[in-house]
């Protein structure tokens, strides 16, 4: 059931991609209007005719990703007036493959959140519900392929930016190995964790999507070689025999939240609908003290590296810059104006986990603890095609729920578990399944590092198998 | 554990100021992480596991040809730059006392 | 009485044509933001890329020093805030270094001595900032250009073993080819640092560092300032401050910047947008076995082998072309004193006097060498050989070219000689009758006329054995 596909059938004529455009600038305003989707809605039709399968299809992208003469705010201040001088090589290639931009959409600030709240544009709302969050940081993202404004939108996923607003809002969320497709041009938040994601209504589209962007930048050094598989010809094939397998720990949560619980009775329903079909998932116990660990060694790893990669946000060859009496003022007034307070304890933390004394306690065992899950993740790979995981633990929250609670260490882990794809460069998939109290829910897939083409080949199956049917939010 | 003044000073460091309420929050989050870590700092044999740079292993990297390319224009990768002269970004002048 | 101790960080621009880690033009410019990309600006979503040509001039380096090469490549990030800095960091290699524990020999008249390298390694410089009255520009154009930087142990004794070590090592620079390594370019600048201690302690004093001194003169007096300040300091019982100083070459003086070096926590951790780069062995194996021979053994080989001074040798080697001139002069077999005579005196006078480099002129070996031969068998005498050498040069011929054209064969035949010698005694009989008045040496006088009226081609000597043996007959 692919959207992409399903446009193109009725895209025969310049004109008619012309009008597509017109048509999807309207629905991103009225987008905007209700949920706050985009810091830049495109007001010029720009078309390279192509004969991929992006050949007029309308798109957002995530406003961390640079665009040459387009403004590129990374949702933060500092930058509210930056338009970059050259392209991100996703841009570059969608621009090549026919695909028309429609905007850039919001985030929690230089994508150092997760509930789409933090942008210096304001909140972004949840097209299922709009008293509820859409998480992030991709949430501008996520609300425009949610409200049915474009087919798929280009975010990026660095502890689970692209697969948590998925999970809340419905739609499917794809990120690839690391590597997979190059960061050039993409805001750096955490280097060795950043991936480029894919947020779209049908795993087909994320796989149409990928194949395009896939392959080698020597812009990138981290940028793998190309497999040289079309991912788009594996996703039908058939996955009976396939072993899955979901973590004993995690999903044994001891909660009082109704909604998680009822996740969880959900989860299990689809587990005996995935064996149902031949295929195999087994409980698998892991090393509980690992998973604690996950949310520090996160952290750690996470605000070390935002902080010295937003080291460049000084005002002075770019950015708003504060006038004062010394380069040392500048520096100081402009920073501190331009983030905001978040960022900011983000970065004093990480600063102190990188001073010489702490490293070897705060910074490296953040490290070590990463190569220890890793691991086993792939000692587990080597004898399961797949992990399987409820996406979050509960619904989208609230706005106006004390969702900065602190929360068991139990319940945590279903929220921070999509980390381990990150550790690990694994491909890993979002795709919705049910839905609890109204709202929807998704299931993770991450498979080993690599097995793009397979992980979107069983969450195709799954998609089917499940046919979700969420319903269409229409603007 | 940490003291607002010195998570004063980390702050200055990084040339930016907080809100003095950010402060205390920031404190409780040290709190919080230093709380996580020392979780973490008790796992069994962590000290002789090798830190984990890098996701997985990539093998033969590339190295870039010595090839240079056209150099963009100064004055058009400037535009963002609020306050130029001389064909460049500029400060008051700097002072080597670093 | 002190005695005092050096330490030296060197810093090195390589010559590729592209920077370290952005495909930007690596150039000296004057003008302002010519040579630079989006990399170098550090906008947000750049990344870095390694230069491969940077990597291998370093690692030739690292072979020459005698370094343990590391077996793969791992870049740090080096945290701070400044103007010149726009990623607010360097990246540079601080967990592995390129290559440890090395050595550089440097010889004096007095024999050779070991300065021990503690370690090079890989980095980018930053911007350079234009001060002008009331403000500074940055200029952008030397951002990521690649640097080498080695690191010397605190093993250096004086002042003068300090000049000597940067001179050998910007000479190893340039026989590599890896950096032209002009100071007034700033393409090679020293960090140093000096600490005095007890004639009987055996523990290393305090030390100060003086950063960023752009010249050997500007080293040379940072260490003898220091030295003083730091003598006058202990003799009136004040502490030397661990800091670091600059240096003003204006004054001669140095200053300081900032007390307690470690103060500044740089925060050093792994660059996680370049992966781990192996170093192939057979690379480093192809290095060492197509290294050229370096100047320090050039130079033992010319005072041990060939006999040479040991200021002769430093003349001869410093710079390759004039030794690589040198040594093929003696494959084609000349006499290693002759040629080294003819290469520090005669080639030196040429140079100075007509305000040239050696690499404007065009000499060979191949004309150096026929001109010995000229001189020894005695085609030419020395007086011709000198007026032949500066033809050679000037017009780019071989001698016996020019020989023919300038009509300077000697002549060599006795029975021409010694009718031309007659012919001279016949017009100067009162210098004749002198002689036999028993004034002998008025013979000088009627060399000097024989050599006068031949125009030099009588090749002296042999007129000399005539005139004396004709002039007895009369």
């Amino acid at each position: 059931m692919s959207k992409i596909i399903e446009l193109r059938e009725k895209l025969n004529s310049e004109d008619d991609i012309k009008n597509l455009f017109n048509e999807t600038i309207e629905k991103a305003k009225e987008c905007n209007n209700k949920y706050n989707a985009f810091v830049t809605i495109t007001d010029e039709y720009n078309h390279i005719d192509s004969d991929s399968f992006l050949n007029g299809i309308p798109y957002s992208l995530k406003d961390n990703f640079s665009t040459e003469g387009i403004l590129t705010t990374g949702s933060s201040n500092l930058l509210k007036n930056y338009v970059p001088v050259f392209d991100s090589t996703v841009y570059e290639k969608l621009k090549n493959a026919g695909a028309v931009l429609i905007g850039k959409t919001v985030l929690d600030e230089l994508a150092m959140g997760g509930t789409g709240t933090t942008g210096n544009t304001g909140i972004v709302k949840n097209p299922c519900d709009i008293n509820r969050m859409i998480g992030g940081s991709s949430s501008g993202s996520a609300a425009s392929v949610a409200a049915g404004v474009v087919p798929f939108s280009i975010g990026s996923d660095t502890g689970d930016s692209v697969r948590k607003p998925a999970s809340y809002s419905g739609i499917v969320g794809f990120k690839p190995t690391y590597g997979r497709i190059s960061r050039y041009g993409l805001f750096n938040f955490a280097s060795s964790l950043d991936h480029v994601g894919i947020l779209s209504k049908s795993v087909m589209d994320a796989a149409i999507v990928t194949d395009i962007l896939k392959g080698y930048d020597s812009k990138d050094m981290t940028s793998l070689k190309d497999d040289g598989i079309k991912y788009v010809n594996e996703i039908n094939n058939d996955i009976t025999g396939k072993k899955l397998f979901y973590i004993k720990e995690i999903i044994d949560v001891n909660t009082d939240s109704e909604e998680v619980k009822e996740n969880i009775r959900l989860f299990h329903e689809l587990i005996d609908k995935i064996k149902s079909i031949g295929v195999f998932v087994e409980e698998v116990s892991f090393d509980k003290s690992l998973l604690n660990a996950i949310q520090g060694s996160y952290y750690s790893i996470s605000c070390a590296e935002a902080t010295s990669n937003n080291s460049n946000l000084t005002g002075l060859p770019f950015g708003e810059r504060v006038e004062g009496k010394d380069y040392k003022e500048i520096m100081l007034r402009t920073r501190t104006d331009g983030f905001s307070e978040l960022i900011k304890r983000r970065f004093v933390l990480g600063s102190y986990i990188l001073k010489r004394e702490n490293q070897e306690k705060l910074y490296l065992n953040a490290l070590r603890v990463r190569r220890l899950i890793v691991e086993k993740m792939n000692e587990l790979f080597n004898k399961y095609d797949g992990l399987i995981l409820p996406s979050t633990g509960g619904i989208a929250p609230l706005f106006n729920s004390n969702s900065s609670d602190k929360l068991s260490n139990e319940y945590l882990l279903l929220e921070s578990h999509m980390i381990i794809g990150n550790f690990g460069g694994y491909p890993s998939i979002s795709i919705p399944y049910a839905k609890v109290n109204s709202m929807p829910v998704g299931i993770t897939l991450t498979c080993g590092a690599m097995k793009d083409a397979l992980t979107l080949n069983i969450a195709n199956k799954l998609e089917e198998l499940i046919k979700y049917d969420g319903g269409e939010y229409h603007v | 554990m940490v003291t607002i003044d010195e998570l004063k000073e980390y702050s200055n460091n990084l040339m930016f100021n907080m809100k003095d309420k950010e402060y205390e929050t920031l404190a409780n989050e040290f709190d919080t992480f230093l709380g996580w870590m020392e979780y973490i700092n008790k796992i069994e044999g962590l000290k002789d596991v090798e830190p984990m740079y890098f996701p997985f292993d990539l093998g033969n990297v590339e190295l870039r040809n010595d090839e240079p390319i056209n150099s963009i224009n100064g004055e058009y990768a400037l535009m963002n730059a609020k306050v130029t002269k001389d064909g460049s970004v500029i400060v008051p002048k700097v002072v080597d006392n670093e | 009485m002190y005695k005092v101790t050096i330490g030296l960080e060197v810093h090195v621009e390589l010559n590729t044509k592209s920077k370290m880690f952005s495909p930007s033009v690596n150039s000296y410019d004057k003008n302002i933001n010519t040579n630079i990309s989006v990399i170098d600006f550090a906008f947000p979503g750049t990344l870095p890329t390694v230069n491969k040509a940077a990597v291998n001039k370093a690692i030739s380096l690292a072979v020459a020093l005698n370094t343990e090469i590391s077996s793969y490549l791992m870049f740090d990030r080096k945290n701070y805030y400044y103007p010149d800095l726009p990623k607010g960091f360097q990246i540079t290699q601080m967990t592995k270094p390129l290559g440890k524990n090395g050595y550089l020999e440097i010889l004096d008249e007095n024999g050779s001595k070991k300065v021990f390298i503690h370690q090079i390694h890989i980095e980018e410089d930053s911007a350079s900032l234009d001060h002008k009255d009331n403000y500074s520009v940055i200029n952008y154009n030397r951002v990521g250009v690649p640097l080498v930087e080695i690191v010397t142990e605190p093993c250096i004794e004086s002042v003068d073993e300090a000049i000597n070590f940067l001179e050998t090592l910007r000479n190893v620079i340039r026989y590599l080819n890896i950096s032209d390594a002009d100071q007034t370019k700033g393409q090679i600048r020293c960090d140093v640092n000096v600490s005095l201690r007890k004639e009987d302690s055996d523990e290393l004093g305090v030390r100060a560092e003086v950063k960023n001194v752009n010249s050997f003169q500007s080293v040379r007096e940072a260490i003898n300032y220091e030295i003083e300040r730091q003598t006058e300091c202990l003799n009136n019982g004040i502490e030397i401050k661990r800091e670091t100083r600059r240096y003003s070459p204006d004054t001669g003086k140095t200053y300081s910047m900032r007390e307690k070096a470690d103060a500044v926590d740089y925060k050093y951790y792994v660059e996680p947008n370049i992966p781990k780069i192996d170093i192939e062995p057979s690379l480093v194996e192809n290095i060492k076995s197509n290294m050229i021979t370096l100047p320090v053994e050039r130079m033992k080989k010319y005072i041990n082998e060939y006999g040479l001074s040991y200021r002769e040798a430093k003349n001869l080697i410093r710079e390759k072309e004039i030794s690589d001139l040198f040594n093929k002069t003696i494959d084609l077999g000349s006499n290693p004193k002759e040629a080294s005579n003819w290469i520090t005196m005669k080639l030196t006078e040429y140079l100075n006097k007509n305000a040239l480099e050696f690499n404007e002129i065009s000499i060979t070996a191949e004309m150096l060498n026929e001109l010995i031969t000229l001189i020894n068998n005695k085609t030419i005498s020395n007086e011709q050989a000198k007026k032949v050498f500066e033809v050679m040069i000037g017009e780019s011929k071989m001698p016996n070219v020019i020989i023919k054209e300038l009509g300077m064969e000697q002549v060599t035949n006795e029975e021409e000689i010694r009718k031309f010698v007659n012919e001279i005694l016949d017009d100067n009989i009162d210098a004749v009758n002198t002689y036999k008045s028993g004034k002998i040496n008025i013979v000088g006088f009627l060399m000097g006329q024989v050599l006068k009226a031949s125009g030099g081609k009588i090749n002296p000597g042999l007129a000399n054995k005539i005139l004396n043996i004709e002039i007895q007959k009369r």
